[in-house]
């Protein structure tokens, strides 16, 4: 079933790109994919050219390339096929410049490629998540070097599916569509599958040539004289909750307790150099460095209270906040107390670096890690006013060693209330002219808690072997899968009238457009 | 964005708010301010005097009548979803009220202040239309009685003269064989209406009347449906638009004779 004659497709440039990165596409800019695959779905190579909108100014420090970039880079995903030509482009236009928004180019190329999976696995008779089976890249195969030389560090790809697709239950949708008779809803379900590269360092960025390239990561620890903890890092919390992780780390190598560890972040004065928050990079770089600082710290900490147990110092250990050998112990609260304010006790020449310790941290491996998530939705659609509801949302999210699950879910239930933002109502457009059409949040639709269903959310827990704990950046996956896995849905329910949406976001006028455009 | 600068006057009565109005070219009354707010803070809207009436004791009442319900201008539409003031009958107002927007808007915005800033999209001047309201209005020279589809005159636009105020507006209660029926098309709660129609069928009244709002200028009133085409065609809408009308309208004929 190769198909022969370049299709042009929407996939990429007007819709998800845009919304999902508030950039501001060419209307019809020139995208084509083809795309080749067996009778029985078997992907075998995808040859695209992609426009980018890039705006005006060139933007420190990742160009007004970044996204073209990333389009080639990413587009092949988590799927295994042969042959692959992507060609980019980034034009100069009169609009404003783009940076680097929650899920970098990765919603929009997400939103490309399932739609062509879908699309085979419609051709060829077989259900969405079977193609997808099919072509995803198979356990047995990590580490896997995919064919732009991502290195997928570890992950179940295809249980992540599987789990997802179980718990939608399509086969009651497709007995409702049967069923259906004039005058019910249009239902319909998608899935989405995507990964997430993060936490990638010197060496990708590096090969990009940009300006900024990061290196080590570092963090303080710092023992106060009360036996408390104050952490130091140079990334910035700003609602992920990273005073609560990055304290749990610290809790983890010292076994202090959390009320007494005090995290110090956001001020360039207090804290080490950074280049910040982004990339969903600081669990695992900034956590890595706490990890490190903080066992830095309690070798310092052993010296010093070795000596208070008159033991040698390689028969102690340090852990839930003592220092301990044997049955005997002393809590690490003394051991500050003594070694700030009654060094008299101690020898000369214990712990003289301090018991403030800066360490740096990479990974074992700097390619990034993989998080990856599937997300399964199930919409009703009325095609008479083009509204939307979604129905039951499901999805299944491998992050790694999940430091705090509870924080994670808080970031997939955000992130992704984001992606339906992009799939069904955030959209930035322009006039002619480049006048920016939505100045004002009167003019921009967000979700909110009536458009926002219950996530069902299932994790797995695969641990990347390059990261302290085997961790992995999962910031901004919840907003990749969501405008594909909506998208998919729609289609799939707007199937019976022959119509097909392949802009987003997908509004009522789009919708309707759409049926009257096909209606006889 | 913050507003320009403006002077605010809290009268006690009509009769003082009525001369503060006329006092100043670009004096606008304020009520709940749930609309005119944003506007003055986008700069949309720049008066240099505002009048607050939202408070004042002659508008905030409700009385019913045999035949009508009386409703003061500054009524919140909370009040009305809540039930805090008589119904037309079969909870129709209420039903309307607790629609509109969200609880926070509900909770200040007034069902005469949505009326006079007749934007095309609210809910109240289409369905006020539709339910055959009278406005009453009060003026130094005299109060008027103004039939709903004659006082708003466009969009954002309404009869009132200078220095008049819209006192309460009177609603015919419904006989108990009426049907009504009233949809709106909207992205998501709380957002303005792209398309809405409200009908209401009360052949022991002798009324049959349609109103088709959010076309861009003032609600559209019909007694035909087979005329909504005819009448829509000539709104400027576009085909998208003038299709998502036709069907909120075959939507709120179906819940009128369901």
């Amino acid at each position: 079933m190769a198909r022969a004659p370049p299709r042009p497709a929407d996939a990429l440039d007007r819709g998800p790109a845009r919304a999902a990165h508030r950039q501001r596409q060419l209307p019809r800019a020139p995208l084509r994919h083809r795309r080749y695959a067996d009778a029985d779905g078997t992907l075998r190579a995808i040859d695209c050219e992609a426009t980018v909108d890039a705006g005006a100014y060139s933007l420190y420090p990742f160009s007004a390339c970044l996204e073209a970039a990333q389009v080639a880079s990413i587009l092949p995903g988590p799927y295994r096929f042969d042959a692959y030509r992507c060609i980019t482009w980034s034009v100069a236009t009169n609009k404003p410049g783009i940076l680097p928004y929650r899920g970098v180019a990765r919603a929009g190329v997400c939103y490309a490629m399932e739609t062509v999976i879908d699309g085979i696995a419609h051709e060829a008779g077989l259900e969405p998540h079977e193609v997808r089976l099919r072509n995803l890249i198979p356990p047995e195969a990590m580490p896997f070097d995919n064919i732009t030389s991502k290195h997928f560090d570890s992950g179940d790809y295809p249980e992540c599916l599987r789990r997802a697709v179980a718990a939608i239950d399509i086969p009651s949708v497709r007995v409702r569509q049967a069923a259906r008779r004039d005058g019910d809803a249009y239902i319909g379900v998608g899935l989405s599958i995507f990964c997430e590269q993060a936490a990638h360092g010197t060496s990708v960025y590096a090969g990009w040539g940009i300006p900024m390239v990061p290196g080590f990561e570092q963090a303080v620890a710092r023992l106060t004289p009360d036996g408390g903890l104050e952490l130091r890092v140079g990334i910035q919390s700003h609602g992920q909750g990273l005073e609560t992780t990055l304290a749990q780390v610290a809790h983890e190598a010292l076994g202090i307790p959390l009320d007494r560890i005090r995290v110090v972040h956001g001020d360039t004065a207090l804290t080490p150099y950074s280049t910040g928050t982004w990339g969903s990079r600081c669990m695992v770089m900034a956590g890595g460095a706490v990890a490190r600082a903080c066992q830095g710290l309690g070798e310092r900490i052993a010296a010093i209270g070795a000596h208070l147990l008159q033991a040698p110092v390689d028969s102690v250990r340090v852990g839930n906040g003592v220092v301990a050998t044997g049955v005997a112990s002393v809590r690490i609260e003394d051991v500050a107390r003594t070694w700030y304010r009654r060094p008299q006790d101690l020898p000369q020449d214990v712990a003289p670096g301090g018991l403030e310790v800066t360490a740096g941290y990479k990974p074992a491996r700097d390619s990034g890690t993989f998080s990856y998530a599937a997300h399964a939705a199930i919409v009703s659609v009325d095609p008479d006013l083009g509204d939307v509801a979604i129905l039951d949302y499901a999805l299944c999210e491998d992050g790694g060693t999940l430091i705090n699950p509870m924080i994670v879910d808080g970031q997939v239930i955000g992130g992704t209330a984001q992606g339906i933002g992009t799939a069904l109502y955030e959209e930035m457009p322009f006039d002619a002219n480049g006048q920016p059409l939505a100045s004002t949040l009167a003019d921009y639709t967000l979700p909110g808690a009536t458009e926002v269903p219950m996530l069902r959310i299932d994790h797995m827990a695969t641990p990347s072997p390059y990261t302290e704990f085997g961790q992995k950046g999962l910031g901004e996956g919840g907003a990749i899968g969501p405008p594909a896995a909506v998208a998919n849905a729609v289609n799939d329910a707007l199937r019976p009238l022959g119509v097909r949406i392949d802009a987003l976001p997908i509004t009522p006028r789009r919708i309707v457009a759409a049926v009257r455009a096909r209606a006889p | 964005m913050k507003p320009a600068a403006f002077d605010l006057a809290r009268p006690a009565t009509l009769a003082e708010a009525s001369a503060l109005l006329a006092s100043r070219d670009g004096a606008r009354v304020l009520a709940g301010g749930q609309s005119l707010g944003p506007m003055l803070n986008l700069r949309v809207a720049a008066p240099g005097l505002l009048v607050s009436i939202a408070r004042l004791p002659e508008l905030v009442g409700a009385e019913e009548t045999a035949d009508a319900v009386t409703i003061g201008a500054a009524v919140t539409h909370a009040a009305i979803a809540d039930g805090r003031t008589p119904d037309i009958g079969n909870f129709v107002l209420s039903s309307i009220a607790e629609r509109i927007a969200y609880r926070a808007v509900r909770n200040r915005g007034t069902f005469g202040g949505s009326v006079c800033h007749a934007d095309p999209a609210a809910d109240w001047p289409c369905t006020l239309t539709a339910l055959g309201a009278v406005m009453l209005t009060w003026h130094p020279d005299g109060a008027r009685a103004i039939p709903a589809e004659q006082f708003i005159t466009g969009p954002f636009t309404s009869a009132l003269r200078p220095g008049e105020i819209l006192r309460a507006v009177r609603i015919p209660k419904l006989s108990p064989t009426a049907r009504w029926g009233y949809y709106k098309a909207c992205r998501k709660p709380g957002e303005f209406a792209h398309a809405m129609a409200a009908v209401l069928d009360d052949p022991d009244n002798g009324v049959r009347r349609i109103a088709i709002g959010a076309t861009g200028t003032r609600p559209l009133l019909l007694h035909d449906p087979a005329h909504a085409a005819a009448a829509l065609a000539g709104t400027g809408l576009d085909d998208i638009a003038i299709h998502m009308q036709a069907v909120a309208l075959r939507r709120a004929l179906a819940l009128a004779a369901a």
